[in-house]
């Protein structure tokens, strides 16, 4: 009989437990690895510029002036904002009360003449690698827009609604 | 020689080491599934879990006949714990995120220790096991715990050792007392021209904010003077603070004179009110049409502030 290229029990156990080992080892730290803390601290940016928003929206007068509906009714949609040059401050003003240690910019997103339009209104920057986005939407009427003084040419018979856009990053 | 009946030494030292191999196996293997609860991410979730709780839900409560949201008028059936407002206690609408309810937070205040730890899920089970973790949950303004009522809003313990502490902190509208708006045409003196009295009817709970707008003025510097709570003069910014906004600029802190398209703003703290009290505001060169005091009580809804909820788990 020709007993060459066989494996003895003995070695094949070896084998085995080397194996399991290995396994073991590499499936266990494949768990670990995912860093936790960095997701969270992402998390929590996260709430706080979606509860910002979120508060803006639904807030009485008696506790913020301007809610968001009306900031942006308020907008001019001929203009746009460019470093050092806001063109919405009632909302920037609110914002800079709420994220107290963030850096944001604000944008809005409609659709005007079938065409998706994105202007900035509060601009403070280009925002890093880490930044984080929230959005809203809001609905405007051509009664709202007229009490608030913006410039969207709204029918009487029609709603627009905005995406109002919320980047925001650590300095 | 007959070889029959042995075991090859060989054999026995395979067993031996396939036996050892095999308990170690079974014994880590169960180990891999082990879930997150236990190590530091659970921590996470717990901190994320109970500050969306407090500030999205506004709880809920049931027995075998009735249930609603309105837990706070009946604890001890009371199933989950939120501080959100709820417009109509028998349905589950969450419409109200991030408004917090005063009633709410006054009785999260007051509740035992075993209950906030259960309710809000703040322990690890480990075996059947309860393994309470520490915890802080605050509401603050500039840093500091918000008063509601007379209660300062902060639960739990101080951490002292800086082990690894989750914290997650939420911006929230919180209910700090009641608001009335009048037009100083239809509020009246009861005695003085220049001086105007609401009445409290009831218990007043947290702060009392009143606007008051469409002056009659008789000078160009009319200007606000002192407020009395049956007949005691409160002190400035101790018992009171005043805001005036202009036709320009929004509430700012309170400078003469008043103008009459201004819009006056006071806010008296808790802590001084009877249960029924006469509050008498005077001026100077301001009037008021003669007439009956006018009642706060029917015209108040809630009064926000802006604040943020803080919430720290701690193994």
């Amino acid at each position: 009989m020709n007993d060459k290229a066989q494996l003895y029990t003995l070695e094949g156990l070896i084998a085995a437990v080397l194996v399991t080992i290995t396994l073991l080892a590499v499936a266990q730290s494949s768990v670990v690895i995912t860093p936790q803390t960095d997701n969270f601290l992402e998390v929590q940016m996260k709430q706080k510029i979606n509860d910002a928003l979120v508060i803006l929206d639904v807030t009485p007068d008696t506790a913020i002036e301007n809610n968001l509906t009306e900031c942006v009714a308020s907008w001019n949609t001929s203009t746009e904002a460019s470093y050092g040059k806001d063109n919405l401050e009632t909302l920037d003003d609110q914002l800079e009360i709420m994220l107290p240690d963030l850096m944001y910019n604000v944008e809005f997103a409609y659709v005007e003449n079938s065409n998706v339009v994105v202007k900035n209104t509060v601009f403070n920057g280009a925002p890093t690698e880490n930044s984080i986005t929230a959005t809203r939407l809001v609905t405007l009427s051509n009664s709202t827009v007229n009490s608030y003084g913006g410039t969207w040419m709204i029918p009487d018979d029609e709603l627009k609604v905005v995406e109002v856009r919320l980047t925001a990053w650590h300095v | 020689m007959d070889d029959r009946g042995q075991i090859a030494l060989d054999f026995l030292f395979g067993m031996a080491l396939f036996l050892i191999a095999f308990i170690f196996t079974m014994q880590f293997v169960p180990g891999l599934f082990v879930s997150d609860s236990t190590d530091e991410t659970g921590i996470a979730f717990t901190a994320y879990r109970t500050a969306s709780i407090l500030s999205e839900d506004p709880g809920w409560w049931e027995n075998s006949t009735k249930k609603g949201t309105d837990w706070e008028d009946h604890v001890s059936s009371s199933t989950r714990i939120g501080l959100a407002v709820d417009t109509i206690p028998e349905t589950r609408l969450t419409d109200t995120i991030n408004l917090l309810s005063m009633d709410k937070s006054l009785r999260f205040m007051q509740l035992d220790e075993d209950t906030v730890v259960t309710k809000l899920g703040l322990y690890d089970s480990i075996n059947g096991k309860h393994i309470r973790y520490g915890y802080n949950i605050s509401i603050n303004q500039d840093g500091n715990p918000i008063l509601l009522n007379d209660t300062l809003f902060v639960r739990g313990e101080i951490n002292t050792d800086s082990v690894d502490v989750f914290k997650i902190e939420r911006l929230a509208l919180v209910e700090t007392g009641t608001f009335g708006e009048y037009d100083a045409h239809s509020i009246y003196s009861t005695g003085n021209a220049n001086t105007t009295t609401l009445s409290i009817n009831g218990s007043q709970k947290g702060k009392m904010v009143i606007d008051i707008s469409n002056f009659t003025t008789t000078s160009p510097n009319s200007s606000f003077e002192n407020i009395y709570i049956n007949g005691t003069l409160l002190s400035d910014s101790t018992d009171y603070v005043v805001y005036l906004k202009n036709s320009s600029n929004g509430f700012e802190p309170y400078s003469p004179p008043i103008m009459s398209d201004n819009t006056l703003r006071l806010e008296i703290y808790p802590m001084i009110f009877g249960n029924s009290s006469l509050v008498d505001i005077e001026f100077e060169d301001v009037t008021f049409a003669a007439g009956p005091a006018m009642e706060y009580t029917t015209s108040k809804e809630p009064f926000y502030e802006l604040a943020q909820m803080m919430v720290k788990v701690w193994k």
